[in-house]
């Protein structure tokens, strides 16, 4: 069957090669001009500082509208624009020690803060319960605020003024003493 | 029947080998067809790589501006391609000039030279060519007359020709794929602006819903 079918394509082309000799023939002609033209346009680029062969304007605003397109389409799927990852503190204590109480050694946050975090656990063991007071860091028991009854305030009164000394006083003891 | 009883011995051999020499002839230009086909589609794929932004941002929206485009595109390709071609060319120009200008040869056939490496046949030996009702058809193989020798003063030409068959088939190559990505641009540009209602059914677009109370209005 291949023989056939080759049979047949050169049935075919044995009509065609005439014609696309001709066509390559013509091209060929056609082809040199325009490698010149193109030539001086790519020298012209190149001197200009330009690459040698530049995006058309057509090119040019197809990438635009598609890169909108594109920015769009990962706006939306995103839902919120991205914004810059902030620094975060993670307190991994997963891990439970007993430890007496030391000098001089940092005091741990609580570990209450945990109960929001989604990390996987370090370490599969599981800390013993611990019965905490109602009197925990996230429900501080507030304390009534007593009011004590305001007091009559005395009357501003002026304070005495200070007793200019007298200047028929002066010269003093010591004065007499610097002009002997 | 008749007529094979008619012919005599020799004809009946030229045609038995007229048939086997076209046979292989067709299926060597059925190889070479195939060969072509490739080309044209691979060169026509490339093609709709150009075209391809522009289409779906719709930059342009007409046949001609696309093929317009299209035009201008393709010529750089063919600028592109034919970078090489023209190179080598050039080599084998400036190369010949040389050669020349050292020898002062200018009147030699380097093509001629270059038969030097391949065999030759004389085909105008007796019994090679018979005429078979007033055809001329190839009877036998003809003798070898020249069998293939390295002329080393001849190096030069032999570069030179292999130098520029390459650029030559090179260049029709390149040719080529030019042919195969302006026709399919052409057609591209006519089918992808083209509108058709063969698929569309207007009554069924229509939101409005038919009642037994309000039949349709007759076709004719």
């Amino acid at each position: 069957m291949k023989f056939l079918k080759w049979f047949g394509w050169g049935m075919l082309w044995v009509i065609l090669l005439p014609f696309m000799f001709v066509g390559i023939a013509l091209v060929a002609v056609f082809g040199i001009p325009v490698f010149f033209v193109e030539l001086a346009v790519m020298i012209f680029h190149f001197f200009k500082g330009e690459t040698c062969f530049p995006m058309y304007e057509e090119d040019k605003k197809a990438m635009e509208i598609l890169q909108k397109a594109l920015d769009a389409k990962r706006a939306s799927e995103m839902g919120t624009p991205i914004q810059n990852p902030q620094p975060q503190n993670v307190y991994v204590q997963q891990n439970y020690f007993v430890q007496p109480p030391q000098q001089n050694q940092p005091q741990l946050p609580p570990q209450m803060s945990m109960q929001n975090q989604q990390f996987p656990p370090q370490n599969p063991y599981q800390p013993p319960y611990i019965p905490q007071n109602q009197q925990s860091i996230q429900q501080p028991v507030q304390q009534p605020i007593e009011i004590a009854p305001v007091e009559e305030e005395p009357p501003l009164v002026a304070p005495a003024a200070p007793k200019k000394p007298a200047l028929m006083e002066f010269p003093s003891e010591e004065r007499k003493e610097n002009e002997r | 029947m008749n007529l094979v009883l008619l012919l005599s011995e020799a004809d009946r051999r030229s045609l038995i080998i007229g048939l086997v020499i076209l046979v292989i002839l067709l299926l060597f230009v059925g190889l070479f067809g195939g060969l072509c086909h490739y080309i044209f589609e691979r060169q026509a794929d490339r093609a709709e790589g150009f075209i391809d932004n522009v289409v779906r941002a719709h930059v342009v929206n007409t046949p001609k501006e696309l093929r317009k485009f299209g035009f201008k595109k393709n010529n750089r390709a063919l600028f592109r391609d034919s970078l090489w071609p023209f190179l080598v060319a050039l080599i084998a120009l400036t190369t010949w000039i040389i050669e020349n200008l050292a020898t002062a040869n200018w009147g030699t056939n380097i093509f001629e030279d270059f038969g030097d490496l391949f065999f030759g046949w004389d085909w105008n030996a007796d019994g090679v060519i018979v005429s078979f009702f007033g055809l001329p058809l190839i009877a036998a193989f003809p003798p070898v007359n020249h069998y293939p020798e390295f002329h080393l003063e001849h190096l030069c030409h032999y570069i030179e020709c292999f130098l520029f068959i390459v650029a030559i088939a090179w260049y029709a190559y390149v040719c080529q794929g030019y042919i195969a990505r302006h026709v399919r641009i052409d057609s591209l540009s006519r089918s992808i602006f083209k509108s058709s209602l063969k698929d569309y059914k207007a009554r069924e677009d229509m939101d409005v819903h038919v009642t037994p109370d309000k039949p349709l209005p007759p076709g004719e």
